[in-house]
């Protein structure tokens, strides 16, 4: 059999962060031909699972049983969640430096009284 | 002569007028592309106004003028250029070329390190940590601390902005515009407003993934408050005006109808490009000129 091509493994790569997406967006149990409608991207039934299988194996979600398929639920406080898994990304990740895109830069402390203040008005 | 380093001068007042005046008119994607391709157009300009002034410097020096004697243009006696000005711009391309060279090792070196990341990886760190790993697998980083403290629609919202870096190769982007920035650091405010402009990219593509740009604004706000890195930027990236503070203020301002923009950013990009052509073509008839004169 034919292992997976580069191309498949970036894909699955993508994929499993935009199911993982769904999941948080719904924070509820979705079974994968749900997370299938999410997507909307027309994708294998199989290759749904396959990620869905990949997340539950990580410990980002967790299971149960929903009639005959399973449905799967975001986990996020779980205490060995995939930390020991990871050392060697976590060990990249404190020396890291401008080579990755972080989602926040660092910050100024006049700014982040302005981002308070903000956060206020974004919760109402 | 005067021309050569008018030249750059020119395009560093240009591309800091275009920094400041296409974010304005274009969207966040339509910035990031026009403002790289105004990147690479103007460190191309001058990588071969440098080489020119080089090449007819050197040519004065008898050896050299040996080995190029092919070359019509370039004959022993051209006072086009002084040595001096050609040692500058030896210098000015030599440090330019090991500043970008030893950027690409150390981007390649942390990329490695990352390779074992495949799809959503959580690790037990402390502070604002999330980011996209570009490449084969590649994938999503996220850190234990953060993720607790953000509401399930604010997760959604950091791995759709992240998300969006990996689709969008952004990381090729920031790549060309730090790199041009490194080999001529008067264009760092260009490079700066393309990785800004990534970000706010990513953020409006969440914006899209999750229906609301205010959860995506409440997501890096709370995200800015977890903490701070517990690394330094090497050089400043963390504008004061180029930060979180300013991408909640663009989520959350009313967006404005962008018909003509797109338009004015393309505008500005071609008048940028040809301004920079120009510029390389002024020089290389300059050196023309001067041949024949001189001869």
């Amino acid at each position: 059999m034919r292992g997976m091509g580069s191309d498949d493994r970036r894909a699955m790569g993508a994929l499993e962060a935009e199911v993982l997406e769904v999941l948080w967006r719904e924070d509820r149990a979705v079974t994968p031909g749900e997370v299938n409608d999410f997507l909307g991207t027309g994708l294998a039934y199989t290759t749904v699972m396959t990620i869905l299988v990949r997340l539950w194996r990580k410990g980002l979600v967790e299971r149960s049983k929903a009639g005959r398929a399973f449905a799967y639920r975001a986990v996020v406080s779980e205490p060995d969640l995939g930390a020991a898994r990871m050392r060697s990304v976590l060990e990249a990740t404190a020396d890291r430096r401008l080579t990755m895109s972080r989602f926040v830069d660092q910050l100024s402390a006049k700014e982040l009284e302005a981002l308070r203040a903000a956060l206020g008005d974004l919760e109402t | 002569m005067n021309l050569l380093l008018v030249a750059p001068l020119l395009l560093s007042v240009v591309g800091g007028l275009l920094a400041w005046w296409v974010p304005r008119v274009a969207s966040p994607s339509w910035c990031v592309r026009s403002l790289t391709a105004a990147l690479v157009v103007s460190a191309g300009a001058i990588v071969s106004a440098l080489v020119l002034v080089a090449v007819v410097a050197a040519s004065q020096v008898h050896v050299v003028s040996h080995v190029v004697h092919w070359c019509t243009g370039l004959e022993p006696g051209d006072r086009g250029v002084s040595l001096w000005a050609g040692a500058v711009a030896v210098v000015a391309l030599g440090w330019g070329g090991v500043r970008v060279v030893s950027h690409l090792r150390q981007v390649r070196s942390e990329r490695r390190r990352f390779g074992s990341v495949c799809g959503v990886e959580v690790v037990d760190v402390d502070g604002p940590v999330a980011f996209a790993v570009p490449g084969r697998p590649g994938g999503v980083v996220i850190g234990r601390q953060l993720l607790s403290e953000l509401r399930a629609d604010e997760r959604a919202a950091v791995l759709a902005h992240e998300r969006a870096h990996l689709e969008h190769g952004h990381h090729r982007f920031v790549l060309v515009a730090e790199m041009c920035a490194l080999a001529f650091p008067f264009l760092a405010p260009l490079a700066r407003q393309v990785r800004f402009n990534t970000e706010r990219w990513a953020d409006e593509s969440a914006a899209i993934a999750v229906g609301s740009r205010k959860v995506v604004a409440r997501a890096i706000v709370r995200t800015a408050l977890v903490g701070t890195p517990s690394t330094t930027p090497q050089f400043g990236l963390a504008m004061a005006d180029l930060g979180a503070a300013a991408r909640v203020e663009a989520l959350v301002r009313p967006s404005v109808g962008s018909s003509w923009h797109v338009p004015a950013a393309a505008i500005g990009t071609a008048l940028f490009v040809a301004g920079a052509g120009a510029s390389v073509q002024v020089h290389h008839l300059a050196v023309f000129i001067l041949h024949i004169c001189s001869s």
